[in-house]
């Protein structure tokens, strides 16, 4: 029997690409959480350049996603209502809790780190506003080193926490075969991880104090973050049962997909080739981060966006235009936008104090 | 205009002069309205479980529900709470001229409805006739429930930016009247009734066409409450065929994009 569709409708996708953002600054904030505190508790001496960098990404990272998330619901005002009611079927419900405590535990932690950087209390009467600001922020000048480790371990709870239900949620909806598999949480993880790596070498750039040190224990962890997503990917195409039959199917029919899997594809070889090379020009290893947190953001695009396109009851794909305005381009736009403003207002606060110490 | 066509279109004339003047169906008993089973209108009829047969071999895909549940629940341009599909299906050699079938789609109000516990607000729930429905003043939007409808049957209405999607028009059925698609198909393809109740019309039909009732994708574990007649298996699970060319529209419906 050959079935022609004749005459159905074009359904258009209902999470819009500040989903993506969402998930893609929540990935660079608790990701950078992981780093920081693996980093804190397996290094005797801890690398303060990539802490205060960790710090610097989780801040503004956390600060932007639940902004995205926000724009992302029809109803943001509504957003009170997640509160008003038990819901423990839903992932999302418990989302909405586990989303403050970690915008609380990992600012912080972000505080902690970078609070040895913002100026000290001074009468100075010719400190610009900036210092003044960072002065305030300082909250005193007693020891606060002593919390770091504790609300570390917290912060890095916190941050599975937010890996889990992130990765939940969408893993949760069985009516979209291609989310609803077991190998999408770790996928979506260890993308996240890889992303933060990247910016934390690009980072490690664009602030004013370069480490070579820094940038060679990153070089370690892109390269332990991109072979555990390749292999979880590769786990994904050969054991999976349903997404990537489903996957398959669409990659056999439609252009768009025939494209993404493409993309993949090359971007996961120049990476696998250029993180094979054992010492990395630096020119290079900028070029390897950009294209890890490209992947990072586009993988996020293909799961969450192009996804959608999938029909559920029809044949071939569902139409797809990135629309121009917010709830397209200028979302995403937007979003990056609010994110370096934000870098640009950190780094402004702690530059007055560029070579501090922990003292542990 | 050939002769059928002339003929279907003065039977179009007459069914919708004849809809205007049919005396409104009333689904249950008007003393219903004072017994003390009935609960408020968002809760819905106690005792009673709605359900909708849709016989297939009565459609012929006029469309005439698409329009009047449009005009009854006013969704934004280009977003439906029921559609008819349109289908041609032909045999492998070639040797038959293809046939059409027309696939009414709406929500199906599941017995086990997936949409309902993911919801993180508890705006979408089923009321006590099983109708599930969205409380839009309650709703924030996330779009979880339509990711989590195994059958594309809810949508977030641009208008109200709240999910949305087919009630078996409760308002209506509440004030004592048939849904508007019901009320207004010419096939009267499409049959809303009790099936709690052994004598109502849909039970009836469904205890008739016992190993011809169908419902759409039964392995989704859903269990629909909107069951088809003379529908092919090919259609019980998603179409595996070949898609139409699809038009992408803007708000004020100026095409932007083609594709398959
Ligand atoms: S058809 Fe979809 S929207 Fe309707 S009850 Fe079932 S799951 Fe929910
Ligand atoms: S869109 Fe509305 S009804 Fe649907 S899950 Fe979200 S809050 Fe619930």
């Amino acid at each position: 029997m050959v079935i022609k569709e004749i005459f159905t409708p074009d359904i258009a996708i209902t999470w819009l690409p500040w989903a993506v953002q969402y998930f893609f600054m929540m990935g660079l904030a608790y990701a950078s959480v992981w780093v920081a505190t693996i980093h804190l508790f397996s290094q005797p001496k801890p690398d303060d350049r990539l802490l205060k960098l960790c710090a610097c990404l989780m801040l503004t990272a956390g600060i932007v996603a639940p902004i995205a998330l926000l724009a992302d619901l029809h109803q943001p005002l509504r957003a009170w209502h997640f509160y008003a009611q038990v819901r423990p079927d839903s992932w999302m419900w418990y989302g909405a809790f586990l989303l403050p405590v970690f915008s609380g535990t990992s600012a912080v932690f972000a505080w902690l780190l970078l609070r040895q950087y913002l100026p000290k209390h001074t009468t100075n009467q010719d400190s610009d506003w900036v210092n003044k600001i960072g002065q305030l922020l300082r909250f005193g000048d007693w020891d606060s080193d002593k919390f770091i480790k504790p609300i570390a371990i917290i912060t890095a709870l916190s941050a599975c926490s937010i890996a889990l239900y992130t990765g939940m949620e969408t893993m949760a909806i069985k009516a979209r075969p291609l989310w609803h598999t077991y190998w999408l949480p770790p996928l979506m993880a260890m993308s996240a991880l890889l992303a933060a790596c990247g910016t934390l070498v690009v980072l490690n750039r664009l602030l004013t104090g370069y480490q070579q040190r820094t940038q060679d224990s990153l070089l370690l962890w892109v390269r332990a973050s991109f072979g555990l997503f390749a292999l979880c990917l590769i786990g994904w195409a050969l054991f999976d049962k349903g997404s990537a039959p489903e996957a398959a199917l669409l990659l056999e029919t439609s252009p768009s997909w025939q494209l993404a899997a493409i993309w993949v594809l090359v971007t996961l070889a120049v990476l696998a080739l250029m993180l094979a090379i054992r010492h990395l020009p630096n020119v290079a290893m900028l070029i390897v981060s950009l294209t890890a947190i490209h992947l990072a953001w586009g993988f996020r695009w293909i799961v969450l966006i192009q996804a959608q396109t999938d029909p559920k009851y029809g044949a071939g794909t569902y139409l797809y235009q990135l629309p121009w305005g917010p709830e397209g381009l200028l979302g995403i736009a937007g979003t990056f936008g609010l994110w370096l403003t934000l870098m640009a207002l950190v780094s402004e606060l702690i530059r007055h104090t560029p070579a501090a110490k922990l003292a542990r | 205009m050939d002769k059928s066509k002339r003929q279907f279109l003065g039977k179009m004339a007459s069914v919708s002069v004849g809809a205007a003047l049919i005396p409104v169906v009333q689904v249950y008993a008007q003393d219903d309205k004072r017994s003390p089973q009935m609960h408020s209108a968002s809760e819905g009829q106690v005792g009673k479980r709605y359900g909708m047969v849709i016989d297939l071999r009565r459609c012929v895909g006029c469309q005439a529900c698409t329009v009047a549940c449009t005009i009854e629940n006013q969704p934004p341009l280009g977003q439906f709470r029921t559609t008819v599909q349109q289908y041609e299906v032909s045999q492998q050699e070639d040797t038959t001229p293809p046939a059409f079938l027309m696939l009414p789609r709406l929500c199906n109000h599941c017995e086990k409805p997936p949409c309902i516990p993911v919801c993180p607000t508890g705006a979408t729930f089923q009321r006590k006739d099983g109708i599930v429905v969205v409380n839009n003043e309650w709703c924030v939007g996330c779009g979880y429930c339509v990711q989590a409808c195994p059958y594309d049957a809810r949508f977030i209405n641009h208008d109200t930016n709240t999910a949305d999607k087919c009630t078996f028009c409760a308002h209506r059925l509440d004030a004592g009247l048939l849904p508007a698609c019901v009320e207004t198909c010419v096939g009267e393809a499409r049959v809303i009734g009790d099936l709690n109740d052994p004598n109502s019309q849909i039970s009836q039909l469904l205890a008739t066409n016992k190993t011809d009732i169908k419902v759409l994708k039964p392995t989704a574990n859903t269990a629909p409450r909107v069951f088809y007649i003379g529908m092919s298996s090919a259609f019980e699970h998603r179409i595996s065929g070949q898609a139409p060319v699809r038009t992408l529209l803007t708000d004020t419906g100026e095409e932007i994009h083609h594709g398959h």
